[in-house]
Formats: C-alpha cells, structure tokens, sequence
C-alpha cells in the first residue's frame, strides 16, 4: 500500500454517489445530458475533469486503465490523467485497448474494436451540440425537449450551400435512440460510425459545463444527414500509415520542417505498434 | 460500516453499482450482488440494503413502501437520506409481492426527465430462462442496451404491475427506472426504455 492518504479515487464517497446515481440515469435515457455537480480536481476545468470524474467514480480494485490523448497514450494529458488515476488508485495501467477493462479519451474511439466488458470514457469540451446555433441554455433545453432540432438542420444545410458539403471535422451530430440530438465530443467524423450498435457502454463527461451523459451498447446512434448529401468520414487518399501501412485507420498528417516532406501515420499510437509487430488480426 | 475495521464499504458499493451499471446499460441482464455479514444483519431486506447503501446519500429522497418495521429510520440512519412521500422520492423501495401505484411516482419534466424517481423491487426470483421459474413472468425485451431481443424470467411479480410501469413510461424520456432484486441477490434493470412483451409461464 502506498502512504497516501486520499479515498481510493480521490473523491470522496458522497460525489461518487452523486455521479453513480446520474450515470445511471444517463443510461436509462440515452443522449440526455444530466446536470451533475462538478467538483474541483487538481487540474483545470477543460483538460479532462469530466471524464476523469467519471472514470474515478467507476473504478475499481479489479480494472485496467488505459488513458489516450487524440489516439496516443504518450502525450501530456493522457501521462498526467493516467498518473494521477494510478496514484490515487493504485490500479495497473496498460497501453493496450485489449487489457484495458476502463478506457479514458480524449477526441478518439481506439481503433480496435471495444467489448462489452470493457467501458469508454469521453472527455467533452462542450457537451452540448445544439450550442453551435444557440447560446442560451434555457433555449436549448426547451429544444431538446420538444425535440425541436431544426435549427441544427438549417445549420448542416447552410455548411452545404456554402462549401457544397458539411464541413464539420469533428463534434459532427448525431441522434441517439431517435430521440436526442447528442454532441459525440470532439472525435473525427472516422469515428463516429463506431458509436452506433457497438458492444461498449459509452460515458461522457463535460466537467466545465457540469454535465454528463451516455450511450448504452447496441443502441442506435445515427449522425444527421440530408437524403442527398450523406455523411462521409475522412478521406486520406488511399495514403497508407508510413509506420504500421495501415489504411483502414485514422491518419495524422505528418510535415517534416527539414526535407519538406509531408505523410500520414496512426493517430492511434497503441493500435499502430501492435499492427507492426503483426498482433492485430485483419478480417 | 464505521463500526467494523475490515469491512471495506468503498470497495463494496464500488462493485455493487459496477453490477448495476452494466443491468442498466443491458437490460434484462442477470447480474449479482454481494452480500457481506455487515449489510446482512440488517433488519432491511439484505439485497435492497445493499442497494440503499449504493445509492443513497443526504441530497436525495426515499420512501419505503408500507412501511410496516420502521425501515425508513434504518436507512436513514446508515445513508442520511431523507425520507419523503411517495409523490416526491427518487427512490421507493418495495417488498416482495407489493403492488405499488407508480401513477403517483416523479417522472421527471420534458426538459429534466432525470428528476424522475426509480423503483427499486424485491421479487421472488430471477433469471435468465425460465427453466425452473414456475409461474413466472417471461418478459421478451428490446430496446437500447439489446442486440435483438433478449429474455428474462421473473417470478413474484404481477402482469398490472408491469402494464402500469408501461403505462408510466409511454412519454420517453418521461418515465420511471426499475430496479428487480430478488432473494438471491440477483438483479436486472430495466430503464424507461424498454419494450416488452409478457408471458405468463
């Protein structure tokens, strides 16, 4: 055992409580975004307190943890949330999607596919999705519950008469269950499609904006498109990932300032070691 | 609780609502609560109790449905949380072969459906199939958390209980979340949205 002298998890049992309870409630209404009370963590609001609230009120003894950061286990906030959730906890920590029973992200769904034993938890900057084309709360709550999205439409359909296509990048919307509009957080359009009918329970966490939500497994999660324009995810060129080959995956783009020279390689760091070295099957 | 050294309630309750999460997240799923000596003693139900002390804390309400042994001051005494009509609860715990008006429970506004109230129900038994379960319920689910279908046995619960809870949650998000333990310590959510049909077997 280690000396210190925090609650296994840092929080104390009473804000566990409260976000257990309001997990659960997220669940049973998939895509609804509950108000929770968000504590004070020792790091800044908008660097990952949501998902690391939720992740330390789920955790126990038995799990693996895995933190990444846009798809890498090895970038500052993915070292310091990991560090710090192990050294509250003293759980084992894997670089592994496979191992890992709890994994914590920020902007990636891990590019090997997640089981229903293992639970995905999203750090979300702005956890509403209605906020692109409203700036009142009170506003956006009345639309939700009156399911009243057609300014988001307007919004998608705009995007398209100006550029001829919807040019959003990440946050891309998405209709949980037929019923809410949902912010997926800031995943690239790649990984959008992995949300809907997966085997893994997703939990979101917004720890600056106090809200937190989810999508259950096998549930139908289906991004908005137009008849005509459809939603598309990313299109690398064919270009292969210049370390592993993948082309499946997605791609960071890569400029070397000295040759001038521009590749792709994984954002999925873990998941491009392992396809080097073989490991990943390929169907 | 305080009063022993070796019973780790942190790690306990950890578990506890580990199993509730993943019978939310799949409804109709059978899973399994722990008992340990400390919540065993307990003049409360031990499976209910162990519930209770998951969920419950000094910012919500509970009710305790016919109340007939004093357990509202037990639980509120071991978790600190208020007890309330059936009207305004979050929580209504209830006993085996009770049959509860859900009518009057919350379920929540259009633009706050979580402040509804969950039901937290002691039955016979439950299982997985219905190999022997006689007279038992056989519910076919769907819904969110269900690839297809999927069939879950109980007994000790009524058919117009199970319409009334349906009749509750015809206005999704509107609705009530229902929480089935039997004496075994077995459990299975079911969330406002599933869909079901019953048959008596």
């Amino acid at each position: 055992m280690t000396s210190y002298s925090y609650n296994y998890g840092f929080l104390d049992e009473q804000t566990k409580k409260e976000i257990r309870r309001k997990l659960l409630q997220a669940v049973a209404i998939p895509g609804y975004q509950v108000p929770y009370g968000s504590r004070e963590m020792p790091i800044a609001r908008g660097w990952g307190t949501g998902g690391l609230q939720i992740t330390l009120s789920i955790i126990g003894k038995q799990d693996t943890l895995k933190v990444i950061d846009q798809g890498c286990d090895f970038s500052v906030n993915a070292c310091n949330l990991r560090n710090f959730i192990a050294a509250t906890t003293g759980n084992t920590v894997t670089t592994d999607t496979a191992e890992a029973s709890i994994v914590q992200t920020r902007h990636r769904i891990p590019e090997e596919a997640m089981r229903e034993d293992q639970i995905l938890v999203f750090q979300v900057p702005y956890p509403e999705i209605l906020r692109w084309v409203e700036p009142s709360e009170r506003e956006t709550r009345r639309m939700h519950a009156e399911r009243d999205y057609g300014k988001l439409w307007v919004f998608l359909y705009e995007d398209i008469v100006r550029w001829g296509e919807i040019t959003l990048s990440y946050r891309y919307p998405v209709l949980v269950n037929q019923r809410y509009a949902m912010d997926p957080s800031p995943i690239p359009r790649h990984d959008v499609p992995k949300l809907h009918q997966a085997e893994t329970l997703f939990l979101f966490g917004a720890g600056r904006e106090k809200r937190l939500y989810a999508v259950p497994p096998y549930t139908e999660v289906v991004p908005l498109q137009f008849e005509d324009y459809h939603f598309t995810i990313e299109n690398f060129g064919g270009q292969p990932c210049r370390s592993c080959g993948s082309t499946s995956s997605y791609l960071n783009e890569v400029y070397d300032g000295e040759t001038g020279e521009r590749y792709f390689s994984c954002s999925d760091t873990s998941h491009c070691a392992k396809n080097s070295r073989g490991a990943i099957r390929h169907e | 609780m305080s009063d022993s050294t070796h019973f780790d309630q942190t790690a306990y309750t950890q578990a506890t609502f580990r199993t509730l999460l993943d019978c939310m997240a799949r409804p109709g799923k059978v899973g399994s609560l722990l008992t340990v000596a400390e919540v065993a003693s307990s003049p409360f139900d031990t499976y209910l109790f162990v519930v209770a002390l998951t969920l419950l804390d000094h910012e919500v309400v509970f009710h305790v449905y016919s109340d007939q042994c004093s357990l509202s001051s037990h639980l509120q005494a071991h978790t600190m949380a208020r007890v309330g009509a059936v009207e305004e609860c979050d929580y209504l715990f209830v006993g085996r072969g009770e049959s509860p008006d859900f009518r009057r429970l919350k379920r929540g506004s259009w633009q706050y459906p979580d402040e509804s109230a969950t039901i937290i129900q002691l039955v016979e038994e439950l299982g997985e199939v219905t190999d022997g379960l006689e007279q038992a319920l056989r519910l076919e689910l769907c819904g969110p958390g269900i690839q297809r279908s999927r069939t879950v046995a109980v007994r000790g619960l009524s058919c117009e209980l199970l319409q009334s809870w349906r009749h509750c949650n015809r206005e999704f998000p509107l609705g009530l979340d229902w929480i089935l333990v039997d004496k075994s310590g077995q459990v299975c959510c079911l969330p406002r949205t599933v869909q079901f049909t019953v048959e008596v077997v």
